[in-house]
């Protein structure tokens, strides 16, 4: 897998007084712009073309911008723009950027329906949206977060009464590896769905549960989370989710780039299971 | 007045004023007492969320350990609490009669805090008011409006009113009357309106949003489009349709119609005797030869 024109977004950069830095992440467009004592965060959920759509894959940056891309007006009023300003006693030019996963769990509904007959097994490589973090490098203090695209939100639960709010996205339900396109604005979790009934399970809809998950980044520069295995069995009304801890084995010379957000007292979750159950089947 | 000042050495002194300082210590060591086991039990069985819980463990071990120590105090000066408790249940019929409004407000405000229809915090609408409950009292509930404004509620009107809590469950659904030209193509308007839905992030992919056909109506054909949004973002939800349904429609060239009125003049083909004249701005009426 290459990624054609993409560098990673990510990691430190040196924005000297005076100047600023352009970065473009899928659809989102982000400047950082260094002032005397300030820090001024501004952030574009679109292109330079106003494009909003989720399939954009970019993933580039220009520090230092040129003139042109980082005038005042930037921090004016400006319909779709957010301008948020952190001002600082001590000068401070170095800042860095990392990826984060999803703050709510991710709802994905294949495009077509897919189908796992009794007593078999599926991988599915869904691919997931970033969070760009923003933390003053010297302090180590996170500024400002974003996503690199707004998905919608979603409902999941069994009635309108109990559930949880997700994000929904919709996923192609690639099955193998290789035809994940490479986007550095995303990253791709393995999941594993396992039918030990005696009926066929249809998939309508899977819910990955992105704060439980840690970030991994290949010797490639694509992202990864941990991998999530589903169960579905007989008699047991939805499926069991396990996170599979560590890099999935899929990804070479992996490392670690950011933990989960939020941590599981035990491995296996049953908060999700009923939800899971029942949406599974409808 | 050295007379004035012995009188009261004496009654300084007597067994009787002691008693007296002993029972007010009583009494105040009660409320203090009550405060302190009402915090002690709030950090131990109410959540930091959970204000009602709160109020109702302060209020309970507030008057518990007040009137316990006030029982004791009572005692202690020699009352006969047998016959104050008797005292006191013919004076509850006389202050029944008297002040039945409160009496039934004060039970109603038990029984609300029992059936514990709202709490501290959600957003209830009572009759016409709709507001934020700042707190259930003994006679009234404190709701603060949206226009910033302070009002009391008594107990009995909520007991016997329907109230809505627009907070209770966590999502809530947003109905649009939506309203086309008789010559758009249904189907089209449809796919348009889900999209609109579809491109909003705060409207729920799921619950899924749907569209109702309403009526043939006098000059429009009207639908309503259901979508299910966050309980907190309801109204930002509301505001932001509207818009974005307006410009899909505009783009689409999709006509949202005005009211429409056709005028006979008695005869079904012939028209309305009226001619513009575009040329000088103005419009006049001529005869129209038949």
């Amino acid at each position: 897998m290459s990624h054609l024109n993409q560098v990673p977004w990510w990691g430190a950069f040196h924005i000297a007084e005076g100047t600023c830095g352009k970065w473009e992440i899928g659809p989102s467009t982000l400047w950082l712009i260094h002032r005397s004592h300030e820090w001024a965060v501004v952030h574009r959920p679109s292109t330079d073309n106003e494009d909003m759509d989720h399939s954009i894959s970019r993933s580039a940056y220009y520090v230092p911008a040129s003139g042109n891309d980082c005038g005042d007006e930037l921090t004016g009023t400006r319909e779709g723009y957010q301008v948020r300003r952190y001002s600082f006693r001590d000068p401070q030019s170095d800042v860095s950027l990392t990826p984060a996963l999803a703050d709510r769990p991710i709802v994905s509904r294949p495009e077509s329906t897919l189908f796992v007959p009794p007593h078999e097994s599926v991988t599915l490589y869904l691919s997931t949206p970033l969070w760009i973090q923003i933390r003053v490098t010297e302090s180590g203090r996170q500024i400002a977060e974003m996503p690199s695209f707004r998905m919608s939100d979603t409902w999941f639960g069994p009635s309108t009464i109990e559930g949880e709010l997700c994000y929904a996205t919709r996923t192609s339900g690639r099955l193998r590896r290789d035809d994940v396109p490479a986007r550095l604005n995303r990253a791709i979790t393995p999941l594993r769905v396992l039918n030990t009934g005696n009926d066929p399970l249809e998939l309508v809809r899977v819910q990955l549960p992105a704060p439980y998950l840690a970030l991994y980044k290949s010797d490639a520069d694509e992202l990864w989370t941990e991998a999530v295995t589903m169960t579905r069995s007989d008699g047991v009304e939805g499926a069991e989710v396990e996170i599979v801890t560590g890099a999935p084995p899929e990804v070479r010379g992996a490392s670690r780039i950011t933990g989960p957000r939020q941590t599981l007292k035990k491995n296996l979750f049953t908060s999700t299971f009923g939800a899971v159950g029942s949406l599974l089947s409808t | 007045m050295q007379q004035w000042l012995n009188y009261l050495l004496d009654i300084l002194n007597s067994p009787a004023a002691w008693n007296v300082v002993e029972a007010a210590f009583k009494i105040v060591l009660g409320v203090i007492l009550g405060r302190i086991a009402g915090k002690t039990l709030v950090r131990i069985f109410a959540r930091p969320e959970d204000l009602h819980r709160a109020i109702i463990l302060r209020r309970l071990s507030l008057y518990t350990i007040t009137g316990l120590f006030t029982a004791s105090a009572l005692m202690g000066l020699g009352f006969d609490l047998g016959v104050l408790l008797g005292a006191a249940g013919i004076l509850t019929v006389a202050i029944g009669f008297a002040s039945q409004t409160s009496a039934s407000n004060v039970i109603s405000g038990l029984f609300l805090l029992g059936e514990r229809p709202f709490a501290v915090g959600d957003i209830i609408r009572v009759n016409q008011t709709v507001g934020e409950v700042l707190s259930i009292d003994l006679l009234s509930v404190k709701l603060r409006t949206f226009e910033n404004l302070f009002v009391r509620i008594p107990n009995e009107t909520v007991i016997k009113s329907e109230v809505t809590n627009l907070r209770h469950f966590p999502i809530r659904r947003v109905d649009i009357e939506v309203g086309v030209a008789y010559k758009e193509d249904l189907r089209f308007v449809r796919e348009i309106l889900l999209d609109v839905a579809d491109r909003n992030p705060l409207c729920l992919e799921e619950p899924a949003p749907s569209i109702l056909f309403q009526m043939f109506g006098d000059s429009s054909i009207d639908h309503t489009l259901r979508v299910w949004a966050k309980s907190e973002n309801f109204l930002a939800l509301r505001n932001s349709i509207p818009v974005e349904i307006k410009q899909a429609f505009d783009r689409h060239g999709i006509e949202i119609p005005f009211p429409h009125r056709t005028l006979y003049t008695g005869s079904e083909t012939t028209p309305f005797p009226f001619e513009s004249h575009p040329a000088n701005g103005t419009s006049t009426q001529v005869p129209v030869s038949t």
